[in-house]
């Protein structure tokens, strides 16, 4: 485990050294143990055919380290979350991030999935400072999916959040 | 209470315990403090015996805080000791009283390092021009001299004033250097400094995003000659949004300079990408 997250972690060499150094309690002053399951044992990979009616896709992207996020969301008749799935690339805690926002909104309504905030995911990922943004590239990436569904279905009712900018349509 | 042991009675120079040398003081200065003191063999020095040390370098060296008495300014300033930051004689030198040149590092009269200047910006602290296409060989050339002259090992011995100026003035010149021998980063400064935070900035570009993420799951899979080619047509678009980022920037056009510095920042995250995977 120690091995492959050296090899895959985003973080410079020196981390790498320090982590293959000082074995594997170290980890835990780098990461959450949540977040390396979530890396290690990333739930809800995948993506879903953008071209079906229920399908919304959602994808978003930072700014302050060109990352990409990509949420597919299935929703059902009734306005309910089937499936979700996810496509990062990035950090570990953007990983970890859009790993646990597809576990979250599975099963919820439309509604509740528009409730699911930043905060949540970082509190319960306890994401340092310096990685807030990854839980806040996740909540809008749930959103961004959710709307996109809404376009293709907008005969749908339900509530979109008031601040999410929809995705600029093709000049 | 002063505990004061010389080993050789002689001696003008003190050291404390770190080792750094204090001024040469007057010995017989020293002995007319109120204390009984023998000079046996080893040297020690209390933490009291510092501050008065220090309290009479301080009155020895800054002669400028008796003369502005003198000159009638209300408030005694001294930018070493920092008691004082709003003082308004801090455009001149701290030691010799001299006015100082603006972007001043030395003072001309006595050469002596000055507090940092906090109002300058990355471009002006490297001394080149504020453009997205500047040098690159004048930014690294003016890096170097730069940190030649404020290095902090150059100023161990010159008195705890210059080299705690010497690491700040150092550390931003290490700062402003990374940002802005970075062309991503660069773009981002200049954005901001126009006014533009791209910390928190979250983009909803779907070609955009569809397109780095297709690249990204290629680059995971590709071969090498694939990989090889990606990373030249990568370069080419670079190159270009580079001269279309510099010529925004000219023209103050910060609604087209923030596009081109978010696929700016993409095409170098590619890059780096690639050259992960192929060395």
């Amino acid at each position: 485990m120690l091995n492959s997250l050296i090899k895959h972690s985003n973080s410079s060499l020196w981390v790498k050294q320090t982590l293959s150094w000082n074995g594997l309690n170290q980890i835990k002053r780098f990461y959450d143990q949540k977040v390396v399951d979530h890396f290690e044992n990333p739930r809800n990979v995948g993506a879903l055919d953008k071209k079906k009616q229920s399908v919304g896709s959602g994808i978003v992207g930072a700014l302050a380290c060109g990352d990409v996020m990509r949420l597919d969301v299935d929703i059902d008749d009734e306005g309910v979350i089937k499936q979700a799935v996810f496509k990062t690339f990035g950090c570990g805690s953007a990983i970890a991030s859009s790993s646990l926002a597809t576990e979250l909104i599975k099963g919820k309504s439309v509604d509740e999935a528009m409730g699911v905030t930043n905060t949540e995911i970082a509190n319960e990922l306890s994401l340092p400072p310096v990685k807030l943004h990854c839980s806040m590239l996740a909540q809008d990436a749930i959103r961004a999916a959710i709307c996109n569904w809404k376009e293709k279905n907008p005969n749908h009712v339900c509530v979109c959040g008031p601040e999410i900018a929809m995705s600029p349509k093709k000049k | 209470m002063l505990n004061l042991f010389l080993s050789n009675p002689t001696a003008n120079h003190l050291i404390n315990f770190q080792g750094t040398l204090l001024q040469s003081i007057d010995l017989n200065k020293v002995r007319n403090l109120k204390t009984n003191f023998q000079p046996p063999s080893s040297l020690i020095l209390t933490k009291c015996f510092l501050n008065c040390i220090k309290k009479d370098h301080h009155s020895l060296h800054h002669k400028h805080k008796l003369q502005n008495k003198n000159k009638g300014v209300n408030e005694p300033c001294c930018v070493s000791c920092e008691k004082r930051k709003d003082c308004k004689k801090k455009e001149c030198c701290w030691h010799c009283d001299q006015e100082l040149e603006s972007n001043f590092l030395f003072c001309s009269g006595c050469k002596k390092l000055q507090p940092p200047n906090e109002k300058s910006d990355y471009f002006e602290l490297l001394g080149v021009e504020k453009r997205f296409d500047l040098d690159i060989n004048k930014l690294n050339d003016s890096f170097k001299n730069l940190q030649k002259q404020v290095h902090p090992d150059k100023f161990h011995f010159h008195g705890g004033a210059e080299h705690r100026f010497s690491k700040k003035i150092s550390t931003n010149i290490n700062r402003a250097y990374k940002t802005l021998k970075k062309d991503n980063l660069r773009a981002k400064y200049m954005l901001e400094l126009n006014g533009i935070s791209s910390e928190q900035k979250i983009i909803h570009d779907p070609e955009l995003l569809m397109d780095a993420l297709e690249k990204r799951q290629l680059i995971e899979t590709a071969e090498s000659p694939v990989l090889e080619k990606m990373q030249k047509e990568n370069e080419k678009e670079k190159t270009e949004i580079k001269r279309k980022l510099a010529k925004a920037f000219l023209e103050k056009n910060l609604s087209e300079a923030e596009n081109y510095t978010i696929k700016l920042q993409y095409l170098v995250k590619l890059e780096e990408q690639l050259n992960d995977k192929l060395f």
